[in-house]
């Protein structure tokens, strides 16, 4: 084993983190490394040198915040998220589907979400909660919401410099439940389709319904068709199935496709996963 | 802490050390090459396979790609801080390589102060290669520490992606539960493996492997754990293109490079230039052109491997790209370009024919006619240890009068040969040492760098280290052949089978390797075990320009037998007959003939095997309801292997045994332990047939100095051919021993019985160390050595036995299909397996349980993908292995039809294992979902497709 070279800094607070960042050019952030150095491993990156952002404390961790919702640090560990049974089901149980014990002791939320594969689980999930990324840079610090977050193929709004430092998840309302269910990649693991899903229900009334897909998708997308087939329906398994159905209709003409499975083929699960994410969203909300 | 290197403080199982490393070493690196701590294993590098599992302030993490500087400050578990009883911690190296470490040896007192973990791991014989053993243990440890009473459900999600590739998950699961017991204060699960029906006093006994406790504590050598003070490292410069000319090399600014101390090419090599276990076709190092993209070009010794890497890129090889033939119908083709040009038959490597009968009658004959055209893919044996090799020049030191090679190897001798061969030196000059070997599967059969390294120790004067990376030993070493498979099936309305026509093409890739060993192996198995009167079956072995195919678990039968085995069940739907009744009227028993001509005499248990398996069917109580938008059905298939080479080819096996005054014994071979059991299985044999204790006895197994041919570690032939070897050579000690004893005590020498570590005879007892002082005072050496020959076997085509013995097996799956995504889901698998005799029931449960799973892997995810020449599969993670997560329920059953001269009785079981899982697991699909699929691996979409649109075949 023959890693490339790097250079080696270790930041201990988000400014010395930014401006180690302006001072090399090219430097990545390195925070679990479990994205990053597999792919220097295979010589798909290489940036000569990295910026540890893992002992910076103020960056890690889970906490309530004063109007509802939950703030999570960018160092939260998967594994941290999957124990931390306060934040909503979707975000706990997905967390709990990514790799294995080894990577999520050590994989962070703000890594798997600056990372941006379309195959990661994280984007998905926090495009349904409709989450809020906070961003610090050398200009100072910024919010974006998820629907801005996510650009494309392993592209986020993150800036040269930009340090991502937390997620901010809104408070779900009362009655409400949330779901995540994925197809594996049966080598890797990770997503080939994935779905997340809450709804807020009154009697068996679909109240409110935020649905989002991904894995197919070059990135997490809102499946808003589906949304509208469902909010104030009736939630029995056949309207749900047949909601599911329309999300054919957001998933846009660039369907990922390898030698795991055809694009047609995720095309297919599509709705099958939804309803899936669906109804274990309805059945938590009950 | 922008420099070369940065101060690194860590604790490591309670002792902190202080060292100055390159900002990008890895935490396995220096736990593994600057603290010797070599127990943390290492087999991808990308985080994939788990076995580098170490934990940093108590949490499991995947240290191969963890910078080290990450856990400045931290404390660190490996595995050798488990144990209570002298936690190795220091430096290793040298010292570690003399035979005495190499013997294999246990004593029950190895168990005590072990951690729970350890020794259940070696009681419950979830160790087998061992070389994922230490990071399942620590991601276990983790578990426990975290969870005192887990679960199955708990275990399989700890242990996902944590692999085994000998896949003894059951066992696995089974000691960490018994683990968890002792550390709560209850007492351990009982050891539930069933012996032998007829277990003598340690043959067929259930014993603990010798080697198990240094697999556990992570003492046990593997080659790259070896390291010398002054070893160079070596790396190999692989071919651009899958096929080209070369036009120029150009090594000179590598040469150049500061830290370089040889560059070589094919100029360099000073005997022949072509290696080859069959055929001598593969050139060690490319002359004139390349043919696959994993051929080696030009290899280089540096200092360390970075500079070896950059030298590799300053090499200029100007290249003339050729057309890529990239399958066997490409191959075949008329005027396709030629592999190898010289070769008399063109891109043909060999047309493999059995003629049985008269193929027009036996249609004549037939009511039923079915036919089906089948694929199988190109798969990985994905052993968990890469390739390694170290070699040593001759003089060296004192312990190294003679060039030394140490490597895994699966065939020491043939190393030898192949190595001296190319040196242009006597076999005499040239030693192999075998450390032990992280699996191998018939992977470690062919020549890797074990000449590279010897040319490169030579050139240089120093020894020089050969590790493959993951994405080099992907790219290089043989697979399993992908196959197209045309067969067609007649049968009569009562069932009875009259006619089998097949027609095989096998990818052999660029190097001829086994190909014509193997693609004959798949074309004699080609009518399954069943007596067929007209057979006519034609194999087109054939030269492209993928990676070479060679042996892997099941030799050509897994191909054959994933067509035939649904080929039966289709002619029984056809005539409306039940599957396994029709298996049973035309199953192979004595009394019948094999399309090859071989009349069978004896040790026939296939009739045994599938009513066994209908009688576990029946009393199955699993639902096959499950609900939900998902089917469950079971579906079967049979098979039979052969032991042995066969086919004429001379087959022997010599062992040594010596025995000394302090009441022990060695026995010596150099056939290869690659986790199969074979020290299990020679030390059992030798205790027996000495009356010794079990754990009086040590092996010491592959070294060419030190060790007679044991031969190739290949067609399941071990246990039977080097058992016999240890059993005859064993019995002439006795007789020796008998002899002196017998003289001294005045009895006669057939009086003597050798009970327990001692002479009886008449009523008075000598302990065997005293008869062997006798023996040594009498002047005569305490050794013996045998070497067996196996019966005599005749060519394909003479209509002789090409075997002789062949073993048996029934499978049944039970299958469960998600008809919303395709997914298959195998919930259980009975396996019966004819075996003759078991000798080591621990070892063989574990070939089971792998062959079980490395046929599920075979059929439901397992693809090595190449695409024009070029592996897709370049990475582990494109490479789709069944973890602990897929492992079904496996219920191993053993029918001992024993075999008149295997030793005891027995026969292989290797390979038999593996080979009918996947056509069961494709019946069982049918029988679920009304779909065939006829290519491999089951592809979900393509069933999906199949499905929804009323199609009943999968033939994409
Ligand atoms: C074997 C294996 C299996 C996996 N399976 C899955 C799976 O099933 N599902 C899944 O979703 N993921 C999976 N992953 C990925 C895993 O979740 C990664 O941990 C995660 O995607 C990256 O997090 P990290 O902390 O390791 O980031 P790193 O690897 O350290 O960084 C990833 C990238 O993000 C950047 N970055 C990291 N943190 C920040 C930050 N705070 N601000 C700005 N940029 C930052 C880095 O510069 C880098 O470019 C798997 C990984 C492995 C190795
Ligand atoms: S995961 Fe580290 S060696 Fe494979
Ligand atoms: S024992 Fe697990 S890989 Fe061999």
């Amino acid at each position: 084993m023959y890693p490339p070279k790097f250079d080696y800094y270790r930041a201990s607070s988000v400014a010395e983190a930014v401006s180690l960042l302006g001072a090399h050019p090219g430097a990545k952030v390195l925070a679990g490394g479990h994205s990053l150095i597999p792919a220097m491993n295979l010589r798909l990156a290489d940036p000569g040198v990295l910026i540890d952002i893992g002992r910076i404390d103020e960056l890690r961790g889970i906490s309530a915040l004063p109007g509802g919702g939950f703030r999570i640090g960018a160092l939260t560990t998967h594994a941290m998220v999957a124990g931390a049974s306060e934040l909503p089901a979707v975000l706990t149980e997905a967390a709990s589907m990514i790799g294995d014990p080894q990577v999520r002791n050590r994989g962070t939320v703000g890594g798997n979400v600056s990372h941006a594969d379309p195959a990661s689980d994280l984007p998905t999930v926090f495009m349904a909660l409709g989450a809020t990324f906070h961003i610090t840079g050398p200009g100072g610090s910024r919010s974006v919401a998820a629907t801005d977050f996510f650009v494309d193929l392993f592209t986020t709004a993150l800036q040269d410099g930009e340090i991502l430092t937390a997620i901010e998840v809104p408070a779900l309302p009362a009655h409400t439940g949330s779901g995540y269910a994925k197809l594996f990649n049966p080598a890797s693991r990770y997503a080939m389709v994935s779905a997340a899903a809450v709804v807020t229900v009154s009697g068996n009334r679909c109240e409110a319904v935020s649905v989002a897909v991904g894995g197919l998708t070059p990135k997490a997308t809102k499946a808003v068709s589906v949304e509208a087939a469902l909010v104030g329906k009736q939630l029995d398994e056949e309207t749900v199935a047949a909601a599911a159905t329309a999300v054919s209709g957001d998933l846009g003409d660039d369907i990922l496709g390898d030698i795991h499975a055809s694009a047609e083929y995720r095309r297919r699960m599509a709705p099958v996963f939804v309803k899936r994410a669906l109804l274990k969203a309805i059945e938590r909300a009950k | 802490m922008n420099s070369e290197r940065v101060n690194l403080t860590i604790t490591v199982n309670g002792k902190t050390h202080h060292l100055q490393i390159p900002p990008h070493r890895y935490l396995a690196e220096v736990l593994r090459y600057d603290l010797g701590l070599t127990g943390t294993k290492v087999g991808c590098n990308e985080a994939e396979c788990g076995i580098c599992t170490v934990l940093v302030n108590g949490v499991p993490v995947d240290s191969c790609i963890y910078p080290a500087v990450k856990a400045d400050g931290c404390l660190v578990e490996t595995i050798e801080g488990l144990a209570t009883n002298g936690a190795e911690n220091g430096r290793i190296f040298r010292d570690r390589i003399s035979p005495r470490v190499r013997t294999s040896y246990y004593r029950p007192e190895q168990l005590k102060g072990l951690h729970p973990l350890q020794a259940e791991f070696v009681r419950h014989g979830a160790v087998q290669c061992g070389f994922c053993i230490p990071g399942l243990i620590m991601t276990a440890k983790a578990l426990l520490d975290a969870n005192p009473q887990p679960t199955d459900h708990d275990i399989k999600v700890a242990l996902k992606d944590t692999y085994c590739r000998c896949a003894g998950y059951p066992a696995i699961i089974t000691a960490i539960k018994s683990a968890a017991a002792i550390m709560r204060g209850e007492p351990p699960l009982p050891v539930t493996i069933p012996e032998s029906e007829r277990p003598l006093h340690v043959v067929g006994t259930n014993v603990i492997r010798p080697e198990a406790v240094a697999k556990v504590t992570g003492k046990a050598v593997y080659t790259d754990d070896i390291q010398f003070p002054d070893q160079l490292y070596g790396r190999t410069l692989r071919a651009a293109y899958p096929h080209a000319r070369i036009l120029a090399i150009d090594t000179s600014q590598a040469e150049a490079l500061p830290g370089v101390y040889a560059v070589l090419t094919a100029k360099d090599v000073p005997g022949r230039l072509h290696h080859g276990l069959v055929y001598q076709d593969w050139p060690a190092l490319a002359k004139d052109k390349v043919r696959y993209i994993g051929d080696p070009v030009a290899i280089v010794a540096a200092e360390t491997e970075e500079i070896a890497a950059a030298a590799l890129d300053l090499i200029q090889v100007t290249y003339e790209p050729l057309p890529v033939v990239d399958s066997p119908e490409a191959a075949l083709a008329p005027g396709a370009p030629l592999v190898h040009e010289e070769w008399e038959t063109g891109n043909l490597l060999k047309h493999i024919k059995v003629r049985h009968g008269d193929i027009e009658q036996g249609f004549a004959e037939a009511d039923v006619v079915v036919s089906r055209t089948y694929h199988t893919a190109t798969t990985e044996h994905a052993f968990l240890e890469p390739e390694c090799a170290i070699g040593v020049p001759a003089g060296y030191d004192a312990a190294h009068p003679r060039l030394t090679i140490y490597v895994g190897s699966q065939i020491p001798y043939a190393d030898r040969n192949q190595v001296a061969a190319c040196l242009g030196v006597p076999d005499s000059a040239v030693r192999i040492v075998s450390p032990l070997v992280g699996g191998g599967f018939g992977g470690k059969e062919d020549i890797a760098a074990q000449i590279h390294v010897a040319l490169l120790a030579q050139r240089t004067g120093r020894p020089v280290k050969m590790l493959y990376r993951r994405d080099e030993s992907l790219r290089f070493h043989p697979k399993r052949h992908a196959t197209t498979i045309h067969i067609r099936m007649g049968a009569k309305r009562d069932g009875r089978i009259t006619a089998v026509q097949a027609e095989l093409y096998g990818d052999g890739g660029a190097y001829a390797s086994l190909s014509d060993k193997v693609m004959t192996r798949a074309t004699t198995h080609a009518t399954g075990p069943y007596a067929i009167p007209h057979a006519k079956i034609d194999c087109y072995a054939t030269y492209t320009n993928n990676p070479p195919s060679g042996a892997f678990r099941g030799f050509g039968v897994t191909q054959s037998a994933f067509a035939v085995e649904q080929t039966i069940d289709i002619l029984a739907y056809e005539l409306g007959i039940d599957p396994l009744a029709l298996r049973r009227k035309n199953a192979l028993r004595v009394g019948t003939t094999t399309a090859t001509g071989q009349t069978l005499r004896e040790s026939v248990g296939l009739i045994q095997t599938l009513d066994e398996v209908a009688r576990r069917i029946a009393a199955d109580k699993t639902p096959l309801n499950p609900g939900g938008n998902r089917v469950r059905a079971w579906g079967i298939a049979c098979a039979y292997k052969n032991t042995g080479l066969g086919g004429g080819a001379p087959d022997k096996s010599a062992a040594l045994v010596e025995v000394y005054p302090d009441g022990t014994a060695e026995i010596r071979t150099s056939a290869a332990e690659i986790g199969q059991g074979l020290v299990t299985v020679v030390a059992q044999i030798t205790a027996e047939e000495l009356g010794l204790p079990y754990d009086r006895v040590r092996v010491l197994l592959s070294d060419t100095d030190l060790t007679p041919d044991g031969g190739p570690t290949t067609a399941s032939r071990q246990t039977y051919v080097t058992g016999n070897a240890a059993r005859m050579a064993a019995g002439r000690m006795r007789e020796m021993l008998a002899s002196v004893v017998a003289e001294r005590l005045d009895v006669p020498p057939g009086s003597i019985r050798f009970e327990e570590g001692l002479l009886r005879a008449n009523g008075r007892r000598v302990a065997f160390g005293e008869a062997v002082q006798w023996l040594i005072d009498e002047g005569r050496e305490p050794r013996a050595y045998y070497e067996y020959v196996a019966p005599v076997t005749q060519p394909l085509g003479t209509g002789g036995d090409m075997h002789f013995a062949f073993s048996f097996a029934t499978q049944a799956a039970l299958v469960e299909v998600d008809l919303d995504t395709g997914e298959v889901h195998v919930l259980k698998v009975i396996a019966v397996n004819d075996v003759g005799r078991a000798i080591n029931p621990v070892g063989l449960r574990g070939q089971v349980e792998g062959g079980v799973m490395m046929g599920l892997g075979n059929c439901l995810t397992e693809a090595f993908i190449v695409e024009k020449g070029v592996p897709f599969t370049n990475v582990l993670a494109r490479y789709k292995m069944p973890g602990i997560k897929q492992t079904p329920e496996i219920v191993s059953v053993i029918v001992e039809d024993p075999t008149a001269d295997g030793p005891y009785g027995a026969k292989g079981v290797g390979e038999i294992s593996s080979i009918p899982t996947t056509p069961a697991i494709c019946n069982g699909i049918f029988n679920a979902c009304g779909v065939r699929v006829l290519t491999l691996p089951v592809d979900q979409d393509a069933l999906l497709r199949a499905l929804r649109n009323g199609r009943l075949e999968v033939t994409e």
